[in-house]
């Protein structure tokens, strides 16, 4: 099947008072339909920004060049108009901080309806019934009332879902998650969690989900591409990335995480050190300084993503 | 093993101002009401909650750093809220706390040597100026970094390296009980663990008992030998780690540790955890009787009446809910 | 968005790798206002205007009180080293305007130092103690503000009749009320901060909190409103000045040259320029200054 989104050669780059930052270089990756996707990275990772490219929303001093195309139509630098036009109707983002995303000196089910008046040309009294159904459908108690109130008069949980019934409105093709649950406790991280996976399954919806926990990506995601200071270092099925994760770094950080199962009475195996200086990336490999394997190829040469497996591919000089 | 801190009936209140023209008087938010614990040396006790339940309060209250409206503090035979706040001072020597936020925890406009040598001055001012430097260097190296490091500024760190500066703020004194308020919620999962490991080897070689306040359970498994669960300011569960996390009674804790992601795709599915449905009350005006009955599954009419007490179930662990027979382990 | 902690990374490696100076949040605030051209040609023409007001007024050949029945209101020109022209009485502008620099400038400075003294440590003291203290610091604020300036000058000068000092006093006394409820806002801010929890925490006396980890927290805003004061007091002095109630003759500043010369407009055109121009300019560069201080103190507003 054709892809929904395809990324190719993706590089953001940023002026700042030091010098250049390269936050995004040379990234491929796509997108089928249905599917959901994790990105997945420690903060400063590129995450967020190779999606914030993607949708025009970039900070003024930065740029990216490369192409990422949504079926066909490259998005890269396009004309505004042309952008906000799929924006919010064939594409939606929502933000890990879901105050940002809503007006805060507007009702929350005006601020919906809007979108749809603007986007589906649809009525007043018509998006206000769709409104109230899209918050019922987030589990929203008493939407009729929710409809009338403030941003700040709800929690941050309810925002979130405010915001994943608001990107939905226009049943995007794409809906791009950006950390959706990271400033929320666990149990209101599984609502979260249970919607978007119910989102998936019943509106065929691609969905991206950006985070740094490989938990919440183990049971959402069906592929995963791992980041690494800008770069992709593994892109695969979700299952070969638990069960046969092929770059040092995926290894790494699944041993890292203190789940549920792990013997508390042991040390967790740690990455020592901290990511590079993304001012002076280094030749080789980016998570070479801290590698148990790193080999003398690996600080000169940048290895490239190659296939290790059916549609898994990972970025490193070990032999597979 | 000997109890270093205990923590007898604890309630910390806030003022809030009254919304309203006409209400005169401040309401009460009561953010931790009759907690008790015991904190023994060498040992970590895990606070658990989600947001808004009372944790930093409670670590807050048992500082001082918040005066308590009520209950002791038992630290070396004295009530630490009965004491003024000049022998408060003294008592601060052996009592620390590390915060969540890296960077807000550090004045941005000293030096790390200056912020790491700051509690040496006040406790002990009787040191030289070498020796103290001497201490701040090996302080430092023993928390990771490098002693060059003490001329810069904590803007010129990451959120990792600052934690580690707090973690050398509070350690340098020796101190007996250090609070640690989330103090790896706002970190990177590569460095959550070095920070966690760095604790734990410190409190192997000193013998340092720390609270260790977290919304995330995995890692208060890993670091905490009990775990001490707070909903809406009350605890709802105490227990050591193995029983507690191994069998939790509570209806709460059944659904926080549900509710982890667990990093397997053939057992995590979101459409099958325990998902507790409804909002956190607001602490203003909390419901009656069992302060979670409006989320609760296993909710019944007596518990709109009875607050629960917290009763053992186990040697060591207490549960506070009127349906303890009911939530044990088939 | 999510630059923050990212950006911070990179900063790290910086540090990590062990080159370079300490980058103190001063020294990088002081890197960030040099790149702002305006500001540094703001603090250029500043620099001139101050140091010609002190120098031309002892060099050039007429003195500000010498009059001349020959040279009555002389257009601008070289004739004569009558630069700017001559007023009414025959005496030069030139070294009036630069004489009334020189008033105006240290009437602005030292009202803003009375108001800087005053207002800081009131605002600090309020905002530190907190509680009922503040409240009663503050409520009394609120009732200076509502008296009108002119009215408590008025009442001063009446009582204690003209005097360049008082016109200091006058103004410093009303101006620091801003200054101290901006002090105030900014220890609360502070206070709130975890390092000051942690200060509380390791046992630091109060006076040491407020020393060490209040002041120099709150003393990015106040800078940069000090630079926005000073025009500010000069604009009140020679508000004062068109009323009759500022410097008297027969010293002048820039606001009692443009109430005189507001009389001559259309006779004298240029005894209302120069003045005019110079107090135009002086208010710009301090304006562009203080900007340029705020975006180098505070770069996340930008
Ligand atoms: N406006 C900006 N100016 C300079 N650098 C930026 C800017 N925005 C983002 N960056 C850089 O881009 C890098 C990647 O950021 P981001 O995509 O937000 O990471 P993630 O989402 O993985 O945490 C960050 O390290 C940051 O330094
Ligand atoms: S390329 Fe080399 S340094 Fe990079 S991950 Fe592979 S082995 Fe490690
Ligand atoms: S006391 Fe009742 S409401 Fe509370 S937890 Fe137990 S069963 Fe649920
Ligand atoms: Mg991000």
């Amino acid at each position: 099947m054709a892809a929904v989104i395809e990324c190719q050669g993706l590089n953001v780059r940023f002026r700042t008072d030091d010098g250049a930052v390269t936050a995004v270089s040379d990234l491929d990756f796509s997108l089928n339909p249905g599917e959901c996707l994790g990105v997945v990275g420690e903060s400063g990772s590129g995450k967020s920004q190779t999606f914030l490219a993607m949708f025009g929303l970039l900070a003024p001093n930065g740029s990216a060049t490369g192409s990422i195309r949504y079926r066909g139509t490259e998005l890269l630098n396009a004309p505004r108009g042309a952008l906000d036009e799929l924006r919010g109707n064939r594409l939606a983002m929502i933000f890990q901080d879901a105050l940002s995303g809503l007006t805060p000196t507007m009702r929350v089910g005006e601020q919906m309806a809007e979108v749809l008046v603007r986007h589906q040309g649809l009525t007043r009294q018509q998006a206000r019934a769709r409104v109230i159904e899209a918050l019922e459908v987030v589990r929203i108690a008493d939407p009729e009332r929710r409809y009338a109130a403030y941003p700040f008069e709800m929690s941050g949980g309810m925002r979130q879902r405010v915001m994943i019934a608001m990107a939905t409105l226009c049943r995007p093709e794409v809906l791009v998650a950006d950390e959706p649950t990271t400033a929320l406790d666990v149990t209101v991280q599984a609502q979260v969690l249970r919607l978007l996976d119910g989102l998936k399954r019943h509106t065929g919806t691609s969905l991206v989900l950006i985070t740094h926990d490989l938990g919440v990506v183990a049971g959402l995601c069906d592929r995963v591409l791992i980041m690494y200071a800008g770069r992709a270092v593994e892109l695969g099925p979700v299952r070969d990335i638990f069960r046969r994760p092929a770059h040092p770094y995926t290894r790494a950080l699944l041993r890292s995480m203190p789940g549920l199962g792990i013997d508390p009475a042991e040390d967790l195996p740690v990455i020592p050190g901290q990511p590079p200086d993304l001012e002076h990336l280094p030749p080789g490999c980016a998570f070479a300084s801290r590698c148990a394997h790193v080999v003398e190829t690996c600080r000169v040469t940048r290895p490239a993503l190659l296939a290790v497996g059916a549609d898994h591919a990972r970025a490193c000089h070990l032999p597979a | 093993m000997s109890s270093v801190l205990t923590v007898e009936h604890l309630s910390v209140h806030y003022e809030v101002p009254a919304g309203g023209l006409f209400r005169r008087h401040p309401l009460t938010l009561k953010a931790v009401n009759d907690v008790s614990f015991e904190l023994r040396a060498g040992e970590t006790l895990g606070i658990v909650g989600e947001t808004g339940c009372g944790k930093s309060s409670l670590g807050k209250g048992v500082l001082q750093l918040v005066r308590p409206a009520a209950g002791r503090v038992l630290w070396e035979g004295r009530d630490l809220c009965t004491l003024s706040p000049a022998e408060l001072k003294a008592c601060r020597k052996d009592l620390q706390i590390i915060f969540q936020d890296p960077l807000s925890s550090l004045n941005p406009r000293m030096t790390i040597g200056e912020i790491v040598a700051e509690p040496l001055e006040v406790h002990r001012p009787e040191l030289g100026r070498d020796e103290r430097r001497r201490r701040v260097d090996a302080m430092l190296d023993r928390v990771g970094l490098r002693p060059e490091m003490q001329s810069r500024y904590p803007n010129e760190f990451s959120g990792g390296q600052c934690q580690r500066i707090s973690i050398a703020r509070a350690m340098i004194c020796e101190p007996k009980v250090i609070v640690c308020d989330e103090p790896v919620s706002s970190l990177d999962v590569s460095i959550q663990a070095q920070i966690c490991n760095l604790l734990r080897d410190l409190q192997r070689d000193t013998g340092v008992a720390l609270l260790f306040i977290s919304h995330d359970l995995s890692i208060v498994r890993y670091m905490s030998h009990r775990v001490l669960v707070m909903y809406l300011g009350r605890a709802m569960e105490t227990g050591p780690r193995l029983s507690f996390f191994g069998a939790p009674r509570h209806p709460y804790s059944q659904a926080l540790i549900s509710a982890v992601p667990v990093p397997d795709p053939d057992q995590a599915d979101p459409s099958r955890s325990l998902v507790l449905d409804g909002e956190l009350p607001s602490p203003m005006d909390p419901p009656s009787g069992c302060v979670f009955r409006t989320r609760c599954p296993l909710a019944v009419p007596v518990c709109i009446t009875q607050e629960p007490a917290l009763v053992d179930v186990a040697p060591g662990h207490g549960v506070a809910c009127h349906r303890r027979q009911d939530t044990a382990p088939a | 968005m999510s630059a923050g902690p990212g950006l911070l990374g990179s900063e790290t490696l910086a540090a990590a790798a062990g080159g370079g100076v300490p980058r103190s949040l001063w020294r990088q605030a002081a890197r960030r206002f040099r790149r702002n051209r305006a500001a540094m040609a703001s603090i250029v023409i500043l620099a001139l205007i101050a140091l010609s007001s002190i120098l031309v007024p002892m060099f050039w050949p007429h003195g500000i009180e010498d009059a001349s029945w020959e040279n009555i209101l002389v257009p601008p020109g070289a004739a004569g080293w009558h630069w700017f022209g001559t007023d009414a009485n025959g005496r030069d502008l030139l070294v009036r305007t630069f004489y009334g620099g020189r008033i105006s400038l240290t009437i602005g400075l030292l009202t803003t130092v009375v108001a800087l003294l005053i207002g800081v440590t009131y605002g600090a003291v309020a905002g530190f103690a907190g509680g009922r203290t503040d409240g009663f610091m503050m409520r009394f604020v609120d009732v200076l503000y509502s008296l009108p300036l002119i009215f408590f000058i008025i009442i001063l000068v009446t009582v204690f009749g003209r005097n360049i000092f008082l016109v200091f006093i006058a103004i410093g006394a009303v101006e620091w009320l801003t200054m101290s409820r901006i002090v105030r806002g900014q220890t609360l801010t502070v206070k709130a901060k975890e390092y000051v929890e942690s200060a509380v925490a390791i046992g630091l006396s109060r006076s040491a909190i407020l020393r060490r980890y209040i002041i120099p927290n709150v003393l990015g805003p106040v800078i940069v409103y000090v630079t926005l004061l000073i025009p500010t007091n000069i604009i009140v002095e020679s508000y004062l000045s068109f009323l009759g109630l500022g410097v008297q003759e027969p010293l002048t500043s820039w606001g009692l040259l443009i109430s005189q010369g507001a009389g001559q407009l259309d006779s004298a055109p240029w005894l209302i320029f120069f003045p005019a121009t110079f107090l135009a300019v002086t208010m710009f560069c301090f304006n562009f200054i203080g900007d340029g201080l705020r975006d180098a103190l505070d770069p996340r507003d930008r």
